[in-house]
Protein backbone atom coordinates (compact mmCIF):
# COMPACT_ATOMS: atom_id res chain seq x y z
CA UNK A 1 0.00 0.00 0.00
CA UNK A 2 1.17 3.93 -0.70
CA UNK A 3 1.75 6.19 1.64
CA UNK A 4 2.20 9.87 1.40
CA UNK A 5 5.50 11.19 2.66
CA UNK A 6 5.17 14.34 1.44
CA UNK A 7 2.39 16.74 -0.44
CA UNK A 8 2.53 20.35 -1.23
CA UNK A 9 0.40 22.00 -3.56
CA UNK A 10 1.02 25.89 -4.86
CA UNK A 11 3.78 27.85 -6.25
CA UNK A 12 7.37 26.60 -5.07
CA UNK A 13 10.37 28.20 -4.35
CA UNK A 14 14.02 27.67 -2.39
CA UNK A 15 12.64 27.22 0.61
CA UNK A 16 10.31 25.33 0.23
CA UNK A 17 11.88 22.83 -1.43
CA UNK A 18 14.20 23.09 1.68
CA UNK A 19 11.42 22.56 4.18
CA UNK A 20 10.43 19.53 1.75
CA UNK A 21 14.10 18.04 1.76
CA UNK A 22 14.39 18.49 5.43
CA UNK A 23 11.04 16.90 6.59
CA UNK A 24 12.56 14.00 4.47
CA UNK A 25 15.54 13.63 5.79
CA UNK A 26 13.71 13.41 9.51
CA UNK A 27 11.30 10.62 7.76
CA UNK A 28 14.53 8.80 6.61
CA UNK A 29 16.29 9.14 10.04
CA UNK A 30 13.00 7.62 11.80
CA UNK A 31 12.30 4.76 9.28
CA UNK A 32 15.61 3.36 8.72
CA UNK A 33 15.47 4.30 5.27
CA UNK A 34 19.06 2.66 3.18
CA UNK A 35 21.18 6.13 2.48
CA UNK A 36 21.84 4.70 -1.34
CA UNK A 37 18.41 5.05 -1.55
CA UNK A 38 18.08 8.30 0.36
CA UNK A 39 20.29 10.12 -2.02
CA UNK A 40 18.99 9.05 -5.19
CA UNK A 41 15.78 10.41 -4.00
CA UNK A 42 17.21 13.50 -3.05
CA UNK A 43 18.48 13.74 -6.51
CA UNK A 44 15.18 13.09 -8.43
CA UNK A 45 13.41 15.29 -5.82
CA UNK A 46 15.73 18.16 -6.11
CA UNK A 47 15.33 18.17 -9.90
CA UNK A 48 11.72 17.83 -10.24
CA UNK A 49 10.97 20.87 -8.01
CA UNK A 50 13.93 22.88 -9.06
CA UNK A 51 12.79 22.23 -12.75
CA UNK A 52 9.19 22.89 -11.23
CA UNK A 53 9.81 26.26 -10.37
CA UNK A 54 12.26 28.02 -12.28
CA UNK A 55 9.81 26.90 -15.40
CA UNK A 56 6.69 28.13 -13.56
CA UNK A 57 8.75 31.26 -12.56
CA UNK A 58 9.36 32.39 -16.06
CA UNK A 59 5.72 31.14 -17.52
CA UNK A 60 3.86 33.94 -15.03
CA UNK A 61 5.86 36.91 -16.25
CA UNK A 62 3.56 36.22 -19.22
CA UNK A 63 0.77 34.08 -18.41
CA UNK A 64 -2.21 34.11 -15.57
CA UNK A 65 -1.47 30.48 -13.87
CA UNK A 66 -2.55 31.61 -10.32
CA UNK A 67 -5.25 29.02 -10.17
CA UNK A 68 -2.85 26.47 -11.77
CA UNK A 69 -0.88 25.70 -8.85
CA UNK A 70 1.66 23.57 -9.36
CA UNK A 71 2.17 19.99 -6.97
CA UNK A 72 4.49 18.23 -4.97
CA UNK A 73 3.64 14.65 -3.98
CA UNK A 74 6.33 11.92 -2.26
CA UNK A 75 4.81 8.31 -1.50
CA UNK A 76 6.60 5.45 0.07
CA UNK A 77 5.27 2.07 -2.15
CA UNK A 78 6.67 -1.32 -1.44
CA UNK A 79 9.00 -1.17 -4.26
CA UNK A 80 10.42 2.19 -2.93
CA UNK A 81 9.56 5.84 -3.64
CA UNK A 82 6.99 7.28 -5.99
CA UNK A 83 7.82 10.58 -6.82
CA UNK A 84 5.47 13.07 -9.05
CA UNK A 85 5.52 16.88 -9.99
CA UNK A 86 2.74 18.92 -11.37
CA UNK A 87 2.93 22.38 -13.06
CA UNK A 88 1.61 24.57 -16.45
CA UNK A 89 2.93 24.45 -19.16
CA UNK A 90 2.67 26.36 -22.60
CA UNK A 91 1.51 24.56 -25.48
CA UNK A 92 4.18 25.41 -27.49
CA UNK A 93 6.37 23.96 -24.63
CA UNK A 94 4.46 20.73 -24.65
CA UNK A 95 5.16 19.40 -27.88
CA UNK A 96 9.06 19.72 -27.49
CA UNK A 97 8.50 18.26 -24.01
CA UNK A 98 6.77 15.32 -24.67
CA UNK A 99 9.02 14.30 -27.74
CA UNK A 100 12.03 14.45 -24.94
CA UNK A 101 10.36 11.99 -22.70
CA UNK A 102 9.28 9.93 -24.92
CA UNK A 103 12.61 9.78 -26.18
CA UNK A 104 14.34 9.36 -22.31
CA UNK A 105 11.87 6.61 -22.18
CA UNK A 106 13.22 4.58 -25.26
CA UNK A 107 16.98 4.99 -25.31
CA UNK A 108 18.72 2.26 -23.08
CA UNK A 109 21.05 3.47 -20.27
CA UNK A 110 24.16 3.71 -22.65
CA UNK A 111 22.65 5.98 -24.91
CA UNK A 112 20.99 8.17 -22.00
CA UNK A 113 24.35 8.37 -20.25
CA UNK A 114 26.09 9.30 -23.69
CA UNK A 115 23.32 12.02 -24.25
CA UNK A 116 23.43 13.52 -20.77
CA UNK A 117 26.90 14.08 -21.19
CA UNK A 118 26.44 15.41 -25.06
CA UNK A 119 24.17 17.84 -23.32
CA UNK A 120 26.72 19.18 -20.83
CA UNK A 121 28.85 19.69 -23.02
CA UNK A 122 26.53 21.93 -25.57
CA UNK A 123 24.85 23.54 -22.12
CA UNK A 124 28.33 24.41 -20.92
CA UNK A 125 28.57 28.02 -22.72
CA UNK A 126 25.02 28.83 -22.88
CA UNK A 127 23.33 31.81 -21.30
CA UNK A 128 20.12 29.72 -20.59
CA UNK A 129 19.71 26.81 -18.03
CA UNK A 130 20.51 23.38 -20.24
CA UNK A 131 17.61 22.33 -21.36
CA UNK A 132 16.45 18.47 -20.50
CA UNK A 133 19.31 18.21 -18.10
CA UNK A 134 17.16 17.63 -15.33
CA UNK A 135 15.09 15.30 -16.65
CA UNK A 136 18.27 12.89 -18.36
CA UNK A 137 19.64 12.89 -15.02
CA UNK A 138 16.31 11.57 -13.48
CA UNK A 139 16.15 8.74 -15.60
CA UNK A 140 20.05 8.37 -15.59
CA UNK A 141 19.79 7.79 -11.94
CA UNK A 142 16.44 5.94 -11.07
CA UNK A 143 17.11 3.41 -14.14
CA UNK A 144 13.22 3.84 -14.33
CA UNK A 145 10.76 4.98 -17.55
CA UNK A 146 9.03 8.79 -16.80
CA UNK A 147 5.17 8.67 -16.45
CA UNK A 148 3.77 11.86 -17.84
CA UNK A 149 0.53 13.36 -18.80
CA UNK A 150 -0.48 16.44 -20.20
CA UNK A 151 -4.18 18.31 -19.28
CA UNK A 152 -5.49 20.66 -21.40
CA UNK A 153 -6.50 23.99 -19.82
CA UNK A 154 -6.85 26.05 -23.15
CA UNK A 155 -5.03 26.62 -26.30
CA UNK A 156 -2.35 28.06 -24.68
CA UNK A 157 -1.71 26.01 -21.29
CA UNK A 158 -1.89 22.31 -20.12
CA UNK A 159 -0.93 21.33 -16.61
CA UNK A 160 1.87 18.83 -16.98
CA UNK A 161 2.06 15.79 -14.72
CA UNK A 162 5.52 14.03 -14.50
CA UNK A 163 5.67 10.91 -12.08
CA UNK A 164 8.63 8.49 -11.78
CA UNK A 165 9.93 5.44 -9.11
CA UNK A 166 12.85 5.20 -7.04
CA UNK A 167 13.81 1.72 -6.17
CA UNK A 168 16.65 0.31 -3.88
CA UNK A 169 20.03 -1.20 -5.04
CA UNK B 1 46.37 37.87 -8.00
CA UNK B 2 44.66 37.68 -4.63
CA UNK B 3 43.50 33.93 -3.20
CA UNK B 4 39.76 33.06 -3.51
CA UNK B 5 38.38 31.97 -0.61
CA UNK B 6 34.31 31.21 0.27
CA UNK B 7 32.83 29.82 3.14
CA UNK B 8 30.60 27.16 2.79
CA UNK B 9 26.64 27.19 3.45
CA UNK B 10 24.14 24.42 4.24
CA UNK B 11 23.63 24.61 0.49
CA UNK B 12 26.99 26.23 -1.55
CA UNK B 13 30.09 24.44 -1.63
CA UNK B 14 33.78 26.21 0.00
CA UNK B 15 35.62 27.51 -2.60
CA UNK B 16 39.51 28.19 -2.06
CA UNK B 17 41.62 28.91 -4.98
CA UNK B 18 45.18 29.48 -3.80
CA UNK B 19 46.73 31.28 -6.66
CA UNK B 20 50.23 30.94 -5.02
CA UNK B 21 50.49 27.03 -4.57
CA UNK B 22 47.81 26.73 -7.66
CA UNK B 23 45.65 24.88 -5.64
CA UNK B 24 41.52 24.72 -6.46
CA UNK B 25 38.70 23.38 -4.07
CA UNK B 26 35.28 22.80 -4.17
CA UNK B 27 34.38 20.99 -0.91
CA UNK B 28 30.73 20.48 0.28
CA UNK B 29 26.85 20.55 -1.29
CA UNK B 30 26.86 22.61 -4.15
CA UNK B 31 22.60 23.87 -4.83
CA UNK B 32 22.90 27.43 -4.40
CA UNK B 33 19.71 29.09 -4.37
CA UNK B 34 20.99 31.62 -7.19
CA UNK B 35 23.33 29.17 -9.02
CA UNK B 36 24.37 31.71 -11.68
CA UNK B 37 25.18 34.33 -8.84
CA UNK B 38 27.04 31.77 -6.74
CA UNK B 39 29.40 30.71 -9.58
CA UNK B 40 29.98 34.06 -11.23
CA UNK B 41 32.55 35.12 -9.17
CA UNK B 42 34.51 31.87 -9.11
CA UNK B 43 34.71 31.54 -12.76
CA UNK B 44 35.01 34.99 -13.40
CA UNK B 45 38.44 34.74 -11.05
CA UNK B 46 39.28 31.63 -12.72
CA UNK B 47 39.52 32.88 -16.04
CA UNK B 48 41.31 36.32 -15.41
CA UNK B 49 43.75 33.68 -13.68
CA UNK B 50 44.57 31.25 -16.29
CA UNK B 51 44.77 34.60 -18.74
CA UNK B 52 47.19 36.02 -16.68
CA UNK B 53 49.24 32.67 -16.65
CA UNK B 54 48.74 32.22 -20.59
CA UNK B 55 49.99 35.73 -21.52
CA UNK B 56 52.87 35.36 -18.98
CA UNK B 57 54.22 31.70 -19.52
CA UNK B 58 54.79 30.71 -23.02
CA UNK B 59 55.64 27.53 -22.27
CA UNK B 60 53.45 25.56 -19.08
CA UNK B 61 55.05 22.18 -19.22
CA UNK B 62 56.19 21.60 -15.69
CA UNK B 63 53.49 23.90 -14.00
CA UNK B 64 51.36 21.88 -12.14
CA UNK B 65 47.74 22.33 -10.97
CA UNK B 66 45.77 20.53 -8.37
CA UNK B 67 42.18 20.35 -8.48
CA UNK B 68 40.23 19.07 -5.76
CA UNK B 69 36.58 18.18 -5.71
CA UNK B 70 35.00 16.79 -2.26
CA UNK B 71 31.58 17.09 -2.71
CA UNK B 72 28.64 15.14 -1.12
CA UNK B 73 25.86 16.69 -3.23
CA UNK B 74 25.71 18.50 -6.31
CA UNK B 75 22.63 19.31 -8.85
CA UNK B 76 22.76 19.47 -12.16
CA UNK B 77 22.67 23.28 -12.49
CA UNK B 78 26.06 22.97 -10.81
CA UNK B 79 27.26 20.75 -13.35
CA UNK B 80 27.48 23.60 -15.79
CA UNK B 81 29.27 26.12 -14.03
CA UNK B 82 31.70 23.34 -12.77
CA UNK B 83 32.58 22.40 -16.18
CA UNK B 84 32.75 25.61 -16.99
CA UNK B 85 35.45 26.55 -14.72
CA UNK B 86 37.73 23.27 -15.88
CA UNK B 87 37.11 24.12 -19.31
CA UNK B 88 39.08 27.52 -17.84
CA UNK B 89 42.36 25.17 -16.77
CA UNK B 90 42.38 22.95 -19.45
CA UNK B 91 43.59 26.41 -21.81
CA UNK B 92 46.82 25.56 -18.83
CA UNK B 93 46.35 22.03 -19.98
CA UNK B 94 46.76 22.21 -23.37
CA UNK B 95 49.68 24.46 -23.24
CA UNK B 96 51.44 22.04 -21.10
CA UNK B 97 50.73 22.22 -17.99
CA UNK B 98 49.41 19.27 -15.72
CA UNK B 99 46.36 18.99 -14.08
CA UNK B 100 46.11 16.84 -11.48
CA UNK B 101 41.73 16.79 -10.64
CA UNK B 102 41.29 14.74 -7.44
CA UNK B 103 37.37 13.96 -7.47
CA UNK B 104 36.16 12.63 -3.86
CA UNK B 105 32.83 10.45 -3.56
CA UNK B 106 32.10 8.29 -0.44
CA UNK B 107 32.06 4.34 -1.11
CA UNK B 108 28.12 4.79 -1.26
CA UNK B 109 27.45 7.32 -3.50
CA UNK B 110 27.80 5.86 -6.77
CA UNK B 111 26.34 9.50 -8.17
CA UNK B 112 28.52 11.46 -7.08
CA UNK B 113 31.44 8.68 -8.90
CA UNK B 114 29.58 8.86 -11.44
CA UNK B 115 28.64 12.82 -12.01
CA UNK B 116 33.11 12.77 -12.00
CA UNK B 117 33.27 10.28 -14.49
CA UNK B 118 30.67 12.27 -16.81
CA UNK B 119 33.02 15.38 -16.37
CA UNK B 120 35.79 14.29 -16.85
CA UNK B 121 34.73 12.61 -20.29
CA UNK B 122 32.89 15.57 -21.18
CA UNK B 123 36.02 17.86 -20.65
CA UNK B 124 38.82 15.21 -21.72
CA UNK B 125 40.88 15.73 -18.54
CA UNK B 126 41.68 12.01 -16.36
CA UNK B 127 40.22 12.36 -13.08
CA UNK B 128 41.37 10.26 -10.11
CA UNK B 129 38.57 9.37 -8.61
CA UNK B 130 39.03 8.78 -4.86
CA UNK B 131 37.17 6.64 -2.00
CA UNK B 132 36.53 8.57 1.02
Amino acid sequence: MNKIILKHKGFFNYSILNNLLSDFIQYVKTHNIDEYLFRKVQIVMVEIIENNYHYTQSLSRNYDIEKLQPEFKLEKTPEGFSLSSSNPVKAKDAEALKQLLHHINHVDLKKLKEEYKYTLKEGMHSEKSTAGIGLLRIAKVTRNKIKYSFRKIDNNLLYYTLEIMVNPK
Amino acid sequence: MENLHIEATEYSPKVIFDVKNRKFELTGISRPEDVVAFFETIIYKTESYVEKMLQEQNNLEGFVFNLRFDLTYMNSASSKYILQILDHFKKLYIKGAEIKVEWYYEDIDDQIFEDGEDLSDVIKIPFKLIAR
